[in-house]
């Protein structure tokens, strides 16, 4: 069997593994395990394409060190992802945008000529990045397989042609099984995540085998190349433009991890859990690092071991362990560029086929009279087919330019053409998302002069080279104008086209959108999405009915335009549980602004935002708004729900306690032998908190206007005073019991040294906290008492407790002490507080202290608490007391008699 | 502006009254025991003070016989107490009180009463 | 994490931007081997290491504050 068979079987067993992990994912997708940051910071590494594989190699080992500048761009922007990620995962999630082109449209009124711009740049920008990597898996082959003919037969004998083909059929199933295109397909990011393990994996493996194997270590390979021709080229950058290329290469990088379609699909709306990317902003700089610690290693290798470009440096990965005989690494290595190329085209197959059904396709339908009355019956099955097809569309297209037009380039340039194209997208995207002033006529001009230049200064010269048009234009300039020679614009020439494109594409562009918006206006729909996208950390919560609307549409008509899109079962379902979210009474026949906003969105997620806004116009009748009152309804929707918020969490709470509260009540009140006394002690212990409650609770009731700040205290307040009470409560119903002799409490033998370790034990979390230092004392050879076990922890957490309130605060100690005197075990609790004055002494136990007409009071704080251990100890048959320490605080100490043999 | 004082140890009770006494314009004391609102009363001549009557140290009626025999007979006192028997009332009164109003009381009726006897 | 951490992370990027362009580069990028390594590859590859580690200290004190604070 030849070697081609292995790799093709190998190769054909590795995407069934693909299949295989992303079914299994689906099937788990509701476990919490598979949503993990690593899986995120993994998936982005969808970066990472066949181009790193091979081409980095091949940049490196012509250029040297500038390969880096795909790698600087994105470690600079992770450090930025928790502000501007983040920020761009927040206004996605609110308004169901689930693509760069979608993105660009909803900031700029729900554009639909803005959608279909930014996805034609897309298609353009992304078609021949995909031919690359069939390119790259197709060269691959060739060289296991000596195939030489390779794509120019037939398209049959084209291991591309069926590789594309497995893939069209693994995104579909994977990356287009959901109508709602914002709900998470965590079978394709899983694989994502496998995938860049494996690629990792690979590349890391062959970059030992070359550095310790073919070599011996980093600086052997080093100081052998030193002798290399050029080698002082490679490990520099040219002190004359290479800054500039430096520079600007590394500001598209930057730019490209965000924009590009398959980073915004992984990074955006295939994002969980904006937690996620604190682990992704030192994890994915690392995975880059990793990945490119042996692109110069073995760039250097191979030139050392083909010099005199015997072996086309792209394919260095490849040929370095076949010449010596390793074929099992080289299949290592093939199948980790494989892994490399089939994620970056599933990602990107996927996100493309969603830009254009949405921004393309649905609004063609809904433009054609004949085919929105044709389809109607199945529109949810039409959008769905339909970006089926288009992953379909778009492979063929990519093959076709791999076989046709893109053969003649090598991997990097076109990528980075590409990311030029994409880059594009940065002052309306990026600039649109913290500037209010950006408007829409500034988007138009800045795509339109952006994607121009582009065209022109890099898209023209492949053309060219392709040899589809005529040279001349790339020598004499367009119209025979020296200064508008593509390859140098205006007169400036620099060394990298790359970098002198991408530097005058986005200077205009960016000039034009600020110059545009600067001196046009905004609409009014536009200015309410400008707000929303620059603060939407301000409106993300209250987003499903802050929305500005005024108009008239019913419920009945919204529903049946939501289940030709989501089926009817779904548009129910949803129906209903926002009703009952929102208290929307059955059976209400007109839609408020509410229920057009959430169907609104709920449509985006289908079909876009601005296929959704024309759908939802076609059943509502809208009258236009005037500025003020988009600002004053947003400020006081705002307002409201937040406040809102703040009290239901409260009340919940208040509501708690009051069941517990009524509970207890019930009780108290069945101990009908109850003394008066002892009535008038706990209702006026009760009363202190009641007073405070219904005090605020009047405040907060009369007084709407209150500062939100002073709302949150008092309801903080109640809510403490309610606790408080409750506390109260079950102490009065311990003390009952206690003294009722309901309360059984057995005796069993104990050492009061464990008793004593087991309430340290229980407080030591406490104490630490308030920085006391607690200390014991214990006795060596305690006797053993009778007691029980817990009671007793509950006195002595008492004690400790009240130990707490009142030692000293900054320096505090507490000591607790074991020792016997007189036939009998003392346990001792003592602080280094201001101490109990002489004659509260006794008092301090008494439940009924305040009823006798005092009119002082005890030390705040003691409560029951300590009743409650004197009635423990009561019956226990030992005594407890109270007595100033030797030179400060008090100690609180009871004790028990020693157990008689 | 009138001055208020306010007398009691509970804080909660005294962020209520305090809110309540500012927001009706009354420029507003504080004491948080006994002593110190003796103090506070001879500083700063209140025109009404809400005064509780159990309290560490001095107690409520001590502050209130200081203030109508030692201070000002002019200054209103109230007393705001968790104390609500009959002989507690009478106590009350017989120190001078100009009005008594028991805990948990009602805050409407409670800046009535202080604005009828600071004018 | 809090309003600082967020600081902090722009302040990183500044930083590490910097560090990353001329003309604080034009220091290493000579052609000349230092313990048979290229001093430039030295550079970029500690400024690298250093982003992530300081990326990763800034991260877990945004998180534990955010689980111990308020």
């Amino acid at each position: 069997m030849g070697i081609e068979w292995v790799v093709i079987i190998l190769s054909s067993a590795y995407l069934g593994l693909l299949f295989v992990i992303a079914g299994w994912a689906e099937k788990n997708a509701n476990k919490q395990w598979l949503s993990n940051p690593y899986i995120y910071a993994l998936s982005l590494a969808v970066y990472c394409t066949a181009w790193t594989f091979y081409g980095s190699v091949g940049r490196a080992a012509n250029q040297g060190l500038d390969f880096l500048t795909t790698y600087m761009g994105p470690i600079l922007m992770a450090p930025l992802f928790w502000l501007v990620l983040r920020k761009i995962i927040r206004i996605c999630k609110a308004q169901r945008i689930t693509s760069i082109a979608d993105f660009i449209s909803a900031r700029y009124g729900k554009s639909l000529f803005l959608g279909a711009f930014a996805t034609i740049i897309c298609i353009l920008a992304i078609i021949p990045y995909i031919s690359i990597q069939l390119k790259a898996i197709s060269s691959s082959f060739r060289i296991f397989s000596a195939d030489v003919a390779g794509s120019k037969g037939l398209f049959f004998n084209d291991s591309a042609f069926y590789l594309m083909v497995i893939l069209a059929v693994f995104t579909i199933f994977f990356g287009s099984r959901k109508i709602d295109a914002s709900q998470k397909n965590t079978g394709l990011i899983t694989v994502v995540a496998f995938e860049s393990l494996f690629k990792l994996f690979a590349f890391v493996v062959l970059g030992f085998y070359v550095t310790y194997g073919l070599f011996n270590g980093f600086s052997d390979i080093f100081i052998k190349s030193s002798e290399l021709p050029y080698f002082e080229r490679l490990i520099t950058i040219d002190p004359v433009d290479g800054y500039g290329d430096w520079f600007w290469l590394n500001i598209l990088s930057f730019l490209a991890i965000i924009l590009l379609p398959r980073q915004f699909h992984v990074a955006v709306k295939e994002n969980n859990d904006e937690n996620h990317l604190k682990k992704a902003i030192w994890l994915f700089p690392l995975y880059l690092f990793l990945i490119n610690v042996f692109v110069l290693p073995i760039a250097l290798g191979g030139n050392l071991l083909f010099p005199g470009n015997s072996v086309d440096a792209d394919t260095y990965v490849l040929v370095m362990p076949l010449a010596q005989g390793n074929t099992f690494l080289a299949l290592l290595v093939f199948l980790g560029g494989f892994s490399a190329a089939t994620s970056m085209i599933i990602v990107s197959t996927s996100a493309l086929s969603i830009m254009i059904s949405n921004n393309l396709m649905i609004p063609g339908i809904l433009r054609s009279e004949f085919l929105s009355k044709k389809l109607n019956p199945q529109l949810n099955k039409v959008v769905l087919r339909g970006r089926q097809l288009m992953i379909v569309v778009m492979l063929m297209l990519a093959y076709l330019y791999y076989k046709y037009i893109g053969q003649p380039f090598p991997l990097v340039s076109i990528g980075l053409i590409s990311f030029v194209g994409v880059a594009q997208f940065a002052p309306s995207a990026i600039g649109g998302m913290f500037w209010k002033g950006g408007n829409y006529k500034g988007a138009i001009a800045s795509l339109t002069v952006g994607f121009l230049v582009w065209m022109f200064t890099l898209v023209l010269p492949t053309i060219v080279n392709a040899k589809l048009i005529d040279a001349t234009i790339l020598n004499e300039g367009l119209l025979g104008l020296s200064w508008l020679k593509p390859q140098a614009f205006l007169g400036v020439d620099f060394s990298n086209n790359v970098s002198q494109g991408f530097m005058w594409s986005i200077l205009c562009n960016g000039l034009a959108y600020v110059g545009v918006s600067a001196l046009t206006s905004q609409s009014i729909k536009e200015t309410n999405q400008a707000e929303v996208f620059v603060d939407i950390f301000k409106y993300s919560t209250v987003y499903e009915s802050a929305i500005v609307w005024k108009g008239q549409a019913f419920i009945t008509d919204i529903k049946n335009l939501l289940s030709m899109f989501l089926g009817k079962r779904r548009t129910d379902l949803a129906f209903e549980r926002f009703s009952d979210r929102n208290a929307i009474e059955q059976g209400t026949i007109e839609a408020d602004f509410r229920v057009v906003n959430f169907a609104e969105k709920l449509l985006s997620g289908a079909v876009g935002s601005a296929s959704a806004r024309v759908l939802m116009s076609s059943v509502v009748k809208e009258e236009e708004i005037k500025l003020e009152e988009v600002f004053n309804i947003l400020q006081e929707t705002q307002r409201y729900i937040t406040d809102n918020k703040e009290l239901k969490k409260k009340s919940v709470e208040l509501e708690n306690a009051g069941v517990k509260l009524r509970q207890a009540n019930k009780e108290l009140t069945k101990l009908d032998e109850l003394k008066d006394e002892f009535i008038s002690t706990v209702t006026h212990e009760m009363r202190t908190p009641i007073t405070s409650i219904r005090a605020l609770s009047e405040i907060i009731n009369d007084n709407e206007d209150l500062k939100t700040e002073e709302r949150a205290k008092f309801l903080d307040t109640i809510v403490e005073e309610t606790k408080r009470m409750e506390r109260l409560i079950n102490q009065v119903l311990d003390l009952e019991k206690m003294e009722s002799g309901k309360l059984e409490i057995p005796f069993s033998t104990i050492h009061l040294n464990d008793v004593a370790n087991e309430s340290v034990r229980k407080v030591k979390q406490l104490i630490s906290e308030k920085g006391i230092a607690l200390s014991t004392n214990l006795h060596g050879k305690l006797p053993l008492v009778k007691g029980n076990r817990d009671r007793l922890v509950q006195v002595i957490l008492n004690l400790m407790s009240n130990a707490i309130k009142f030692c000293d605060n900054s320096n505090g100690e507490i000591t607790i002490t074991t020792s016997t005197r007189n036939g009998s075990v003392e346990l001792s609790v003592s602080d280094n507080g201001p101490g109990v004055p002489k004659d509260s002494q006794k008092l301090i136990f008494e439940a009924f202290y305040q009823a006798k007409n005092q009119t002082l009071k005890k030390p705040e704080g003691s409560g029951l608490g300590l009743t409650i251990c004197k009635k423990i100890i009561d019956k226990h048959e030992g005594s407890i007391w109270i007595e100033n320490g030797a030179e400060s605080g008090a100690v609180v100490a009871f004790s028990l008699p020693k157990l008689k043999l | 502006m009138k001055k208020v004082l306010i007398v009691d140890d509970e804080p909660n009770i005294l962020m209520s009254l305090e809110f309540l006494m500012k927001k009706n314009g009354y420029k507003v004391f504080i004491a948080r025991d006994g002593s110190e609102a003796l103090g506070t009363v001879q500083d700063e001549l209140p025109d009404v003070v809400i005064l509780d009557i159990m309290m560490p140290e001095v107690d409520g009626y001590e502050v209130c016989e200081f203030i109508k025999k030692k201070v000002d007979a002019n200054i209103k006192v109230v007393f705001l107490t968790a104390k609500g028997k009959e002989s507690d009332f009478e106590k009350g009164y017989e120190v001078g009180a100009d009005f008594y109003m028991t805990k948990p009381f009602s805050t409407k009726k409670l800046v009535d009463k202080v604005n009828e006897l600071a004018n | 994490m809090s309003k600082k951490v967020v600081t902090y992370l722009t302040v990183i990027f500044v930083a590490f931007a910097l560090a990353l362009h001329y003309p604080f580069i034009a220091i290493a990028n000579k052609p000349i081997l230092v313990y048979g390594f290229p001093a430039f590859l030295i550079y970029l590859t500690c400024v690298w290491v250093l982003l992530i580690v300081v990326g990763f200290l800034v991260v877990r004190k945004g998180t534990s504050d955010d689980t111990h604070g308020y």
